[in-house]
């Protein structure tokens, strides 16, 4: 027996010690090193096995134990759990105090026990919202919770901070006794140890020792841990840091609870060994309990696709089958019936041999479940009869026509000729992606649905971890150091987007004012921390859409918690995660524009009796692709944006597939691959030379100019020149979008340059290529994916060239969605002929509504429009005037709505009220005679919305006080149309500040007629302004004037002088000089000099869209 | 006369092993003459690290040494420049 014991612990390896107690930086705020830092330090000090114990989490146990198994590390999956008798009690209350306690899984009964231990720590199960708010902030389980689950669990006493070791410290033996005993008696002899800590903490040795004698005292077994919470001894500086972070304070303020030294770093076995010299038989127990902590969670996870139900006699593959042939036969005839049939067989006979039909039908089930939804949510709104789908598919599951015809996509990948191989191929390493839009309103329901069908143990959401960004990074190390505010505050704002926290320096540097700091200590340590935190994870959020479904409890997967998001659950785990474990994720994705089409789809019904089915509207429809060839695009899908309309008078688009690439070009992928330019090129001059990189690439990317475009070329062109297999293609594919890309980069670099080399491809002509696959990680589409998103460009450029009231109104109503804030589409639509109509007391609804369907329409802005109104209270505007007929004067309003103070000013200064026929300012002094002024006493108000009637103060007659005035300026009603709307129905700014510009300034629409390369000057209204990643430090700048947008681009030298007014002024004229420009309506301008425009002080301007 | 901070630390001489360890300390013996005690056991060790973000940072090696005499005292090694210094604590 002892023998066998220490033949295994031999075949282990040669290092005398394990590491089982080791915190990473998914401790959130405390543990200070990556897990890949820690097993990098660890493989190098000969270490054969290492547990992870994160704090109350499994957030890093699987990246920790891939980490681990190709370090060629034995990896224990454990936790530093915080137990109380009572969590819910005061933690100052012996029912109430908490401590710590190690538990590591020894199998996979142990490790299902880990996970739901620490889902009951954070909240799991709670039913009250504010219990499980409170949890979620301070997680800890219950004792009774440790009792029920202690099979397959091994339990370490918990070092310095267990009950245990409390008590000994305290001096309370017979206490410390009763401890390890109820310890033993529900864990079982053998299976607990008592954890020795010795990190140079005064007490440690005294302790430890009296640890070791109550052990013996009771025949339990010791064990040396090293509680470890950086990798490296200078890494204390961090960990200090985030301590300060933690508890919101500085690093002098949390002096008691710092840690007192630098020794909680991962030694090496030997140095291990030798601080345990004393206790030898702790040291040998960490081999043995090592090596009885045999799960492995990349290979043991047990994780199990969900089987639906099928029908008696069926086979989850043969249902499959039936469903499918049923709807081919109905939607297809002729010879693409035999086409369809033929793919059919084919990817039935794939879906076979991988197993994945139960998988399938889960997403049909799914969709059933949307479909019911959509109904409900629908009602009996016109688009209920339209027969829409619930939700269109996107990513690459749109190529497959199993997905088309279980309803998963709405495109025929027959008739569009998709190419299958991304989603289902011979070689499947994981499960494909199927991810499914949503209109906004049926996925909120959706989402509680699938709780609702499988349970919250058994569907949750998948996780995110918002990582330390520089300016994250700068605020909270900033604050920790106690460094100067103002100047914190200075950095972080001028630190761009989200640049890496590790550049810290770079940004000081270029700042006249910080660039002394950069070498004083304070500073010098605010660069050297945050290059150390740089995309450590912040706290836990929930990913977007993703939902991971399981047939087992999911819980005894992975640990399931309510989200901040009442109702909503969600994992410790992450897309990558889920990926790993091979989890099904299904993508629930809310689709703003989706939202809008429906809307759209309802008022066209509504107002002009048209029910509009839009996958049977004409394709080719000249003036539509005339409208997107001029780039006339604000409020479409996908190609409004400031880089795609000045493209695409140059790409011009003619047919959906075109509409593909545009899709698809305009990503930060693309774009980084340097292919804008290229395909720019290609596209508009056929005679230009060839650009395909090389001849064994030519059928790839022939149709693209050259150009990576798709998801799909990378994985054609690794295989075609980089002489991958298909399997190996596609893991580099999606290793590209993952979190751990940028230390995988190299190692596909070598294995790309090593097979161009074999197939004889030049090594530049191979280094280039692959840096412009390199580009696209993250962020390109899937080719099916383009065509959807492509199609529903078309679709919307469509609505809004026919339907432009209809779709102006239903973009006003579903904002914020899109590039563009409404002023912006305000403006276009009255460039465009749709008249914009203030909102009305007597003729608004809550929503914009279509006025009118004369001429190209009329929108009327809604109540709910007016700032300080809020939705509820003007419904309640609504409701009282429907039901008692339209209001005949101010104070008529004022009685039957209750309503003073703000709301009722804000509505006659933007016009509500112009309609009883008074004038805005006599309204005003009206509004003050009754009282009701901003500055008079308001009306309580309840707090469940509706207001109450009420009776004015003294209702005495105030008639004999009113007073003519004049009308409020033009300039001034535009001020107040801007500061309360957001936008002005009837003017732009600009109007007003033209004459105040000195020499000749060129409007937007001037400048279409100045030849290329003169300078001239012009200036507008800040709307947005960009620096990509792919400009090379340019910024561009998006302007608007009362006839429309221009273009301005400027160097970076240009902007690092002018850095202050382009960031500040929402107003700006530029000189420059006129690009070239083929076609289009707006004008490129490459600025050489910037001036600010003060505006007036009573104009509010609208902050431009900046940096996004 | 300047003040004295109470429970300054005082310099003191300490001889040690070849692993860095205090073999003996030099106290002031009976006639305010310093003489070598030796160390009879280490008692407990534990290390400080402390305030690295300001003008005085401090890293120091505490020893609770038992003496040969029946003493127990408590001694530091300043670990930046190596100096060893007695606290009453």
């Amino acid at each position: 027996m002892v023998d066998a014991t220490l033949m295994t612990i031999a075949a282990l390896g040669d290092a005398p010690y394990a590491e089982l107690h080791l915190h990473t930086c998914y401790s959130l705020l405390e543990g200070a090193s990556s897990p890949k830092e820690l097993i990098v330090r660890a493989a190098g000090h000969g270490y054969d096995t290492l547990a992870i114990t994160d704090r109350n989490n499994l957030y890093g146990a699987m990246v920790f134990a891939r980490a681990c198994r190709d370090a060629g590390i034995r990896s224990i999956i454990g936790v530093e759990l915080t137990v109380a008798p009572d969590p819910d009690a005061d933690p100052d209350t012996p029912s109430g105090s908490r401590h710590d306690v190690t538990l590591l899984a020894e199998n996979r009964r142990g490790y299902a026990n880990l996970c739901r231990l620490v889902s009951l720590a954070n909240g799991w199960g709670l039913v009250e919202q504010a219990d499980r708010e409170r949890r979620r902030r301070d997680p800890c389980a219950a004792l009774h919770h440790v009792r029920g689950h202690t099979a397959g669990v091994v339990c370490l006493t918990g070092g310095r901070r267990g009950e245990l070791a409390q008590r000994v410290a305290a001096g309370d033996r017979p206490g410390a006794r009763d401890v390890l005993r109820r310890w033993v008696d529900w864990f079982g002899p053998g299976n607990v140890w008592v954890e020795l800590h010795d990190n140079l903490v005064q007490g440690d040795q005294p302790r430890t020792r009296a640890q070791v004698s109550l052990a013996r005292e009771l025949g339990v077994g010791v064990v040396a841990t090293g509680d470890v919470h950086y990798h490296d001894p200078e890494r204390h500086r961090l960990h200090d840091a985030l301590c300060a972070i933690r508890h919101r304070t500085t690093l002098d303020g949390c002096h008691t609870q710092r840690r007192p030294n630098r020794e909680f770093h991962l030694r090496s076995p030997a140095e291990q060994a030798e601080r345990f010299a004393e206790w030898p038989e702790a040291v040998a127990n960490t081999l043995r309990i090592a090596e009885r902590c045999a799960f492995d969670l990349t290979e043991d996870l047990g994780y199990r696709l969900p089987t639906p139900d099928v029908p008696e006699g069926h086979t989850p593959d043969s249902w499959l089958a039936q469903l499918c042939r049923w709807e081919v036969d109905e939607r297809y005839s002729g010879a693409s019936l035999d086409k369809a049939r033929n793919r059919l067989d084919e990817e039935l006979g794939l879906i076979a041999r991988h197993g994945m039909a139960g998988f399938f039908l889960v997403y049909h089930q799914v969709l059933e479940l949307a479909r019911k939804v959509a109904a409900e949510v629908r009602g009996d709104a016109p688009r209920g009869r339209l027969g829409m789908p619930p939700g269109r598919g996107r990513g690459s599951s749109v190529s497959s026509i199993v997905c088309y015809l279980i309803g998963l996509s709405h495109i025929d990948p027959i008739e569009k000729n998709l190419f299958l191989g991304r989603f289902l191929n011979d070689t499947m390493s994981s499960l494909p992606d199927i991810d499914l839009d949503f209109p906004r309103d049926i996925r909120d329901r959706l989402f509680r649905e699938v709780y609702e069908h499988w349970g919250s143990d058994h569907a949750a959401l998948v996780a995110t971890f918002p990582r330390y960004r520089i300016r994250s990074a700068v605020r909270d190390l900033g604050k920790a150091l106690g460094l100067p505010a103002a100047e914190i505050d200075r950095l972080a704002k001028l630190a761009e987007g989200y640049g890496s926290a590790s550049n810290v320096r770079g940004e000081m540097e270029r700042v006249p004012e910080l660039r002394p700091l950069a070498g004083t200590p304070g500073w010098r340590h605010l660069i050297e921390l945050a290059g150390q935190l740089a995309n450590f994870p912040r706290h836990l959020s929930q990913h977007v859409g993703g939902v991971v479904i399981a047939s087992d409890p999911l819980i005894d997967c992975v640990p399931v918690q309510p989200a901040a998001w009442p109702g909503r659950y969600i994992c410790h785990w992450d897309k990558d995660d889920i990926d790993d474990a091979r989890m099904v994720k299904i993508d629930f994705l809310a689709l703003g524009m989706l939202s809008l089409v429906e809307e759209c789809l309802d008022l066209c019904a509504i107002h002009r009796g048209t029910d509009i089915n839009l996958s049977r509207i004409d394709f080719e429809d000249r003036r539509v692709y005339d409208r997107i060839g001029r780039g006339d695009t604000v409020g479409v899908f996908q190609i409004e944006s400031r880089a795609q309309a000045g493209i695409l008078p140059r790409t011009k688009p003619r047919n959906l597939d075109d509409l593909t690439a545009q899709v698809a070009i305009i990503r930060p992928g693309p774009i980084v691959g340097g292919a804008v330019h290229n395909y720019v090129e290609g596209r508009s001059n056929p005679d230009s030379p060839n650009l395909v990189p090389h001849d064994c690439v030519r059928d790839v990317l022939g149709e693209t100019f050259g150009v990576v475009l798709y998801q799909e070329q990378v994985v054609q062109v690794a295989v075609a020149m980089g002489n991958f297999t298909d399997g190996m293609a596609e893991t580099f594919r999606r290793a590209m979008g993952r979190k751990d890309w940028g230390e995988e980069i190299d190692f596909y670099r070598d294995k790309f340059l090593a097979g161009a080399q074999e197939k004889g491809v030049p090594l530049d002509v191979a280094e280039r290529t692959f840096e412009s696959l390199a580009g696209f990680a993250q962020f390109g589409f899937p080719k099916s994916h383009a065509a959807a998103f492509g199609l529903l460009a078309y679709q919307t450029t469509w609505l809004k060239e026919y339907y432009p009231a209809e779709f102006f109104c239903a973009l006003f109503n579903n904002w914020p969605m899109g590039f563009y804030p409404p002023h912006v589409f305000t403006n276009d639509a009255r460039r465009r002929g749709v008249e914009i109509l203030r909102p009305e007391i007597n003729a608004s609804r809550v929503p914009c509504t279509v006025a009118s369907t004369e001429g190209l329409g009329t929108v009327r802005l809604g109540l709910g429009y007016i700032r300080g109104m809020g939705a509820t209270t003007a419904a309640a505007v609504v409701d009282e005037r429907d039901l008692h007929g339209p209001y005949r004067s101010l104070r008529d309003f004022a009685h039957r709505t209750g309503l003073a103070g703000e709301a009722i000013e804000n509505a006659i200064r933007v016009g509500a009220f112009d309609g009883l026929g008074l004038r805005r300012r006599e309204l005003l002094w009206q509004l003050w005679l009754l009282g009701l002024g901003s500055g008079a006493p308001q009306p309580t108000r309840r707090t469940t919305g509706r207001p109450r009637y009420r009776q004015l103060r003294l209702d005495l007659p105030t008639e004999q006080d009113h007073v003519p005035l004049a009308e409020v300026s033009r300039f001034r009603a535009m001020a107040d149309d801007y500061e309360v709307l957001g936008l002005s129905p009837e003017a732009h700014p600009m109007q007003f500040l033209r004459d105040g510009l000195r020499g000749r300034v060129r409007s937007s629409r001037e400048l279409l007629d100045v030849p290329p390369k003169r300078t001239v000057d012009t200036a507008g209204l800040v709307v947005c302004r960009q620096r990509p990643g792919s400009g090379r430090g340019a910024v561009f700048l998006l302007l608007e004037d009362e006839h429309g947008l221009v273009n301005v681009m400027l160097a970076p030298q240009l902007y690092d002088r002018c850095r202050t007014e382009v960031r500040g002024s929402p107003f700006l004229r530029i000189r420059g000089v006129v690009e070239e420009r083929a076609g289009g309506n707006v004008a490129m301008l490459k600025a050489r000099t910037v001036t600010p425009v003060r505006p007036p002080a009573a104009l509010r301007a609208p902050d431009g869209k900046s940096w996004g | 006369m300047t003040p004295r901070p109470l429970n300054a630390p005082v310099r003191i001489p300490v001889q040690v092993d070849p692993a860095g360890e205090p073999r003996a300390i030099g106290l002031p013996g009976p006639l305010g003459r310093r003489r070598a005690v030796p160390v009879a056991q280490v008692a407990e060790r534990w290390r400080i690290d402390e305030g690295w973000w300001g003008p005085n940072p401090l890293s120091r090696l505490y020893y609770r040494l038992a003496l040969t005499d029946g003493r127990l005292v408590t001694v530091y090694r300043d670990l930046d420049d190596g100096t060893w210094w007695t606290q009453r604590s």
